[in-house]
């Protein structure tokens, strides 16, 4: 795969339990990043609900609505260091309870830290810790190009 | 902080389940060979939640395959080989030997190929084969094994032995060329930094421990694919561990230390393990219902536990003191957690990749490919150098080199 100039190959992995949104912003953050692609796999979410972006999760998972994000692209942008990012994403998830809206709602949370791999690119020249080889992106992207459709979601 | 459904996947090992299906396309650890002496025609193995028995026929054939059982029958219930019957019509699982261990193949269509690791290629004189029961469910007993953080804490010895007795003893040699003990490395450096990559077999994990005069403990341990690792015990010795499902909530290690320099003592080695276990069940005899023989004044001047100098024991009371299933809806990882947290990215890859018929692609299902796979590389290093990838390759390249046994790579 070619790589969008001044984008660098990289991966991390995403905290739990913030909304995905935090998550990612603090991923930018420790990065230094202005825009980000992601894939992500096999992602445990949740859904508590009435329970406040900022409000820390519960002990114990009792209540709410558990999921999984099989696959997601995901880019995130922030135009600048202390914006918040816009997440657009394109993924096939599932939820595990009945649950009559299956759309993945703004707020959420991932239920576990989530490896990634992906592209980002930096607000300077610096080179973006955890740096890996573009031919380690191909994989995802093989594997995100068989995915079957996907559903938008957005935060 | 996962769901109960999403647990149970990753954790229920039955037949007709998601993670018991990705365990039965790989070897699975059945028996000791110490277990079936040479007079012997059948032993019970219970494995996979499934009640088996197995058979040696006249010309030496061996074989696994279901027999008459209680459904209330204990989880390590042996019954004596007159009350051993197999179940007429069963599937007959393959079984074969690999250096003081019976390996057993409970899946559909042809087995896999053995990976070429040292443990297997390594002469039967330099391995030695052990077991031992752990009353929970397998994965807790995996995940710690791939945690670098817990030695320092969990396994913390508060004084250091003489390394020259440390023989058959896990973290008591010195960490490298240096006189200074694996224990201390530990002690003194518990947050190190963790890096995880995935590789043909599983995972291999590097944990650094940044030290004084700018040195840095390079300690590489891996994780096999779906429910073993492979670790240093020594400058000598290697452990490939598996975790093996006896049922959703007991399971046995089973390990084979293999060396890289003498012929192993097996029989200094078994009588040292022989003490902390009961037979025919190998269950430790520090336990639950003793308390793991806790002291409060050894927990004051010598260990973090006070449960004694043998660290299984510290990981069975911490993977016990969970639960029969570690509750994960109360579970809260971090990034931290970066090999747990890779482990499962691969179990649900591989259970999803199972459902869909996709064997292919799940590690070591290769047959040419997997047969290729040797080592892995696992050691502790101390280097000065900012390329400690390199000095830990050439620590495991100069042990390799002069290895009695073809230990190349």
């Amino acid at each position: 795969m070619s790589v969008p100039t001044g984008a660098q190959p990289f991966q991390d992995i995403l905290d739990g339990y913030f909304t995905l949104k935090e998550s990612v912003r603090q991923m930018m953050v420790r990065h230094d990043l202005t825009w980000v692609w992601m894939a992500l796999w096999h992602a445990p979410v949740m859904d508590i609900g009435g329970l406040g972006p900022r409000e820390p999760v519960p002990l114990h998972l009792r209540d709410g609505y558990a999921g999984l994000i099989d696959a997601m692209a995901l880019t995130a942008v922030r135009p600048d260091p202390a914006a918040d990012p816009v997440l657009m994403g394109v993924g096939d998830w599932r939820w595990l309870d009945a649950r009559s809206n299956q759309a993945l709602p703004p707020e959420i949370r991932l239920a576990e830290p989530a490896f990634f791999r992906g592209l980002g690119v930096g607000f300077g020249d610096g080179v973006i810790k955890r740096a890996i080889s573009v031919g380690e992106l191909n994989d995802d992207v093989t594997r995100l190009a068989e995915q079957p459709g996907g559903r938008g979601y957005m935060a | 902080m996962i769901s109960q459904k999403l647990n149970d996947q990753i954790t229920r090992i039955g037949p007709n389940t998601d993670a018991g299906a990705v365990h039965r396309c790989y070897w699975q650890p059945a028996a000791l060979t110490d277990e079936m002496t040479p007079d012997m025609k059948k032993l019970p193995v219970n494995l996979l939640g499934e009640r088996l028995v197995l058979l040696r026929a006249e010309d030496g054939t061996l074989s696994l395959t279901a027999r008459v059982a209680s459904p209330d029958e204990a989880p390590t219930f042996h019954p004596a080989q007159e009350d051993l019957h197999p179940v007429e019509g069963a599937p007959i699982y393959p079984v074969v030997e690999k250096n003081g261990i019976y390996f057993a193949y409970l899946g559909e269509g042809t087995p896999p190929a053995f990976p070429n690791f040292d443990c297997f290629r390594a002469p039967d004189s330099h391995v030695f084969a052990f077991k031992g029961l752990w009353e929970c469910n397998w994965l807790q007993a995996l995940e710690i094994g791939i945690d670098p953080g817990h030695a320092s804490f969990l396994h913390r010895f508060l004084q250091d032995e003489d390394p020259e007795d440390s023989y058959g003893k896990q973290f008591r040699d010195k960490a490298a060329d240096t006189n200074m003990p694996v224990t201390q490395v530990l002690r003194e450096y518990p947050c190190p930094d963790i890096e995880v990559e995935e590789t043909d077999f599983g995972l291999k994990i590097t944990a650094l421990r940044h030290m004084d005069g700018e040195l840095t403990h390079v300690r590489v341990t891996n994780q096999i694919f779906p429910s073993a690792i492979c670790i240093p015990m020594s400058r000598e010795m290697i452990i490939t561990q598996w975790h093996v499902p006896v049922d959703d909530e007991n399971c046995y290690w089973f390990t084979m230390f293999t060396s890289f320099d003498q012929p192993v003592n097996k029989q200094l080695m078994r009588e040292q393990r022989l003490k902390e276990h009961s037979l025919p069940d190998y269950a430790p005899l520090k336990n639950k219902s003793n308390s793991y023989h806790y002291d409060p004044e050894e927990q004051k001047t010598q260990t973090y536990t006070g449960m004694g100098l043998d660290i299984n024991v510290h990981d069975q009371w911490a993977v016990e003191g969970m639960g029969a299933i570690q509750d994960r809806t109360r579970e809260h990882l971090g990034r931290g957690d970066a090999a747990i947290v890779r482990y499962r990215l691969m179990l649900r890859r591989a259970i999803k990749a199972v459902a869909a018929g996709q064997f292919d692609r799940l590690p070591m299902q290769n047959q040419e490919g997997t047969a290729r796979i040797i080592g892995p590389l696992s050691n502790d290093a101390v280097t000065d150098s900012a390329d400690w990838q390199a000095a830990s390759w050439q620590y495991d390249m100069t042990r390799r080199a002069a290895c009695p046994w073809d230990a190349s790579v």
